[in-house]
């Protein structure tokens, strides 16, 4: 639900998404056919979304903190800008890639790799939103040892 | 709080109050007294007395900015448990001044104006009594470059000098009960070797002042440690041949008539370094043993009471080395080694900090350029000179050398101390171990440089602490 309808969206609907799928058919039952494959793809998809944000969620936050506590509790000079652009896209590239492993296990990817791409890379964008959420958590909140870019308190 | 007096006399002793200050920088502690340095050398143009003045000031500096000053700052604390621990005040700020206003105690006549010797008849028995116990030269020399190493001189003069002088009048003003009187001077020279007995002597015998005559008392003297050039090819006026000679006779007057409470012996006959003979500059390195005679100070503040007799002290070492180190130097050294060594620490992580642009305590403890730029250039002036002296007394001889300082901040640690090793070997795990002190709430306060010399020593002590 809140991919496809907040961000899936933005370039396309289900409907276009249905349509588009059988514009070069001619056949009405190849269209037919065509059509429930494509629905379902999309149905799959989004009614399994929640689980893809949870896991973006949680794979985000995780990375968020083991950069902010454990290692930055360890010696090297973790709190430098590039550990954390670092671990900033680890944890947007990770999020994308379980998206990719989840639609694995849910729909037969090779029927349309470039909407799953576009979820995964949605999820990723939310990941790196969520990455500034957490580090604002934690640079205000917490006892990090990080360098605490976004504290305003 | 109690105070503790401390005279400088002479050169010597104005060296050994350098190191003293150096030690208290550097977190030695003097069981919670206030030490009011009073120097003490008619040579009012030697640069190592200006030195020390500004030496002592910028100590000051650096205490008050950490502590904040009395009926100035409101944001007031108590002394640090480490660097800049100790309390240094003038002895004019007793009565509320700002400068030292007193006259100096230089004398512009020679001993022979100064003794009238002029008007003294040819026959006269005081006549014959000057030419027996003073040369020509000794009636000739201007007071105000000191008595040359001539302690007859120093005793005939120092004595009407000292009286006149506001600090004397301020130590017998403010002088209190459980207050201390500690001395500095050594005993082979002349305002040093003079000067102790005949003030000591003072302040036993100060009528009308019950206190300081009962005062604790503890002295330290120095014995030769160093040789001069030959004054044949200097034109100086002192010998260094005759160091021991004038030692022996001062311990033969020592023995019956300067009896402190506590008196305390160092000496270093083995491995002496030669000087210039410049009377008049006395330009000489720090030296190993003016620091150990600094030492005898905070030992008689922190581990002496009152006996009844004279307690006399010494200090030994454990090999004879000509560079000495925590091995050669002995387990009874370790305080000494360790906290020189963590005043280098400190002087290695202020020049790191200064890059480090990203360091998290600068977005919430202030460790930013503003900081970099006011308070903390205090505490870098004096850790300049803390450095110089650091070198002196490591170079000279004998040579105080228990540190391998890494050539670049970014080099390793885990020997920093010779013949210890430290948990970590690079500078990053100090500035870790700053950040994590950092987080124990124990005080809430806009004090950057406070913050910084607490959580340095913190981090620091972590990896000497130990020794």
């Amino acid at each position: 639900m809140i991919f496809l309808t907040v961000l899936v969206n933005l370039f396309t609907s289900k409907k276009e998404y249905v349509d588009k799928a059988v514009s070069s058919l001619t056949d009405p039952e190849e269209i037919e056919k065509k059509k429930r494959l494509a629905t379902r793809f999309w149905n799959a998809l989004d009614s399994n979304d929640i689980w893809m944000f949870l896991i973006m969620l949680f794979i985000t936050t995780l990375v968020c903190w083991y950069y902010y506590i454990p290692y930055n509790r360890k010696a090297g000079r973790h709190y430098h800008p590039l550990h954390c652009a670092l671990f900033g896209l680890g944890a947007v590239l990770l999020s994308g890639i379980a998206t990719y492993l989840f639609c694995l296990g849910i729909v037969k990817v090779s029927y349309d790799t470039s909407l799953v791409m576009k979820v995964c890379f949605m999820n990723a964008i939310y990941s790196l939103l969520w990455v500034f959420v957490c580090s604002f958590i934690f640079c205000n909140y917490s006892s990090t040892n990080a360098y605490r870019w976004f504290k305003i308190r | 709080m109690s105070k503790a007096f401390v005279f400088c006399i002479g050169g010597t002793g104005l060296r050994i109050m350098k190191s003293a200050v150096m030690l208290m920088a550097a977190g030695m502690k003097t069981n919670g007294y206030e030490i009011c340095p009073i120097l003490i050398d008619p040579h009012e143009q030697l640069e190592e007395k200006k030195n020390l003045d500004l030496l002592i000031n910028d100590y000051i500096d650096v205490y008050n900015k950490v502590v904040g000053k009395a009926d100035v700052d409101k944001d007031q604390h108590n002394p640090l448990d480490g660097f800049f621990c100790t309390p240094i005040k003038r002895y004019y700020e007793y009565d509320g001044k700002q400068n030292d206003t007193s006259t100096s105690l230089a004398d512009n006549r020679t001993l022979r104006d100064f003794l009238e010797v002029g008007r003294i008849p040819a026959n006269d028995i005081n006549r014959f009594l000057v030419q027996t116990i003073l040369s020509e030269s000794n009636l000739n020399n201007a007071l105000s470059v000191g008595f040359k190493g001539n302690p007859n001189v120093g005793t005939i003069v120092l004595g009407n000098l000292i009286d006149n002088q506001d600090w004397w009048e301020a130590f017998l003003r403010h002088f209190k009960d459980g207050d201390r009187v500690f001395i500095f001077s050594s005993i082979f020279g002349g305002t040093g070797a003079s000067g102790f007995p005949l003030l000591l002597n003072k302040i036993c015998n100060c009528e009308g002042h019950p206190m300081v005559q009962k005062a604790f008392v503890g002295a330290v003297t120095v014995f030769p440690y160093f040789s001069l050039e030959d004054p044949s090819t200097t034109k100086s006026d002192i010998d260094s041949a005759n160091f021991i000679t004038k030692t022996k006779a001062a311990l033969a007057y020592y023995e019956k008539n300067v009896n402190p409470d506590y008196l305390y012996y160092i000496g270093d006959i083995s491995h002496q370094a030669s000087y210039d003979n410049n009377e008049a500059e006395q330009k000489n390195s720090a030296h190993f043993i003016e620091m150990i005679a600094a030492t005898a100070l905070f030992d008689f503040l922190r581990n002496r009471s009152k006996q009844s007799r004279p307690q006399y002290m010494s200090r030994a070492i454990e090999d004879d080395k000509e560079v000495l180190d925590l091995k050669s130097l002995g387990n009874g050294y370790k305080e000494e080694v360790r906290i020189v060594a963590n005043m280098k620490l400190l002087n290695l992580l202020m020049e790191v900090l200064k890059d480090e642009t990203f360091f998290p305590l600068k977005k919430t403890h202030g460790f930013n350029k503003k900081f970099y730029n006011s308070d903390f250039k205090a505490l870098d002036k004096f850790m300049g000179k803390f450095n110089t002296w650091y070198d002196e007394i490591s170079n000279n001889t004998r040579g105080f050398s228990p540190l391998s300082i890494p050539k670049s901040t970014s080099g390793d640690l885990s020997k920093f101390i010779k013949h210890f090793s430290f948990n970590a070997s690079r500078d990053h795990e100090l500035l870790l171990d700053m950040i994590e002190a950092s987080k124990i709430p124990n005080e809430n306060h806009h004090n950057v440089l406070r913050y910084f010399l607490d959580f340095a020593y913190t981090a620091i002590n972590n990896q000497t602490g130990k020794l």
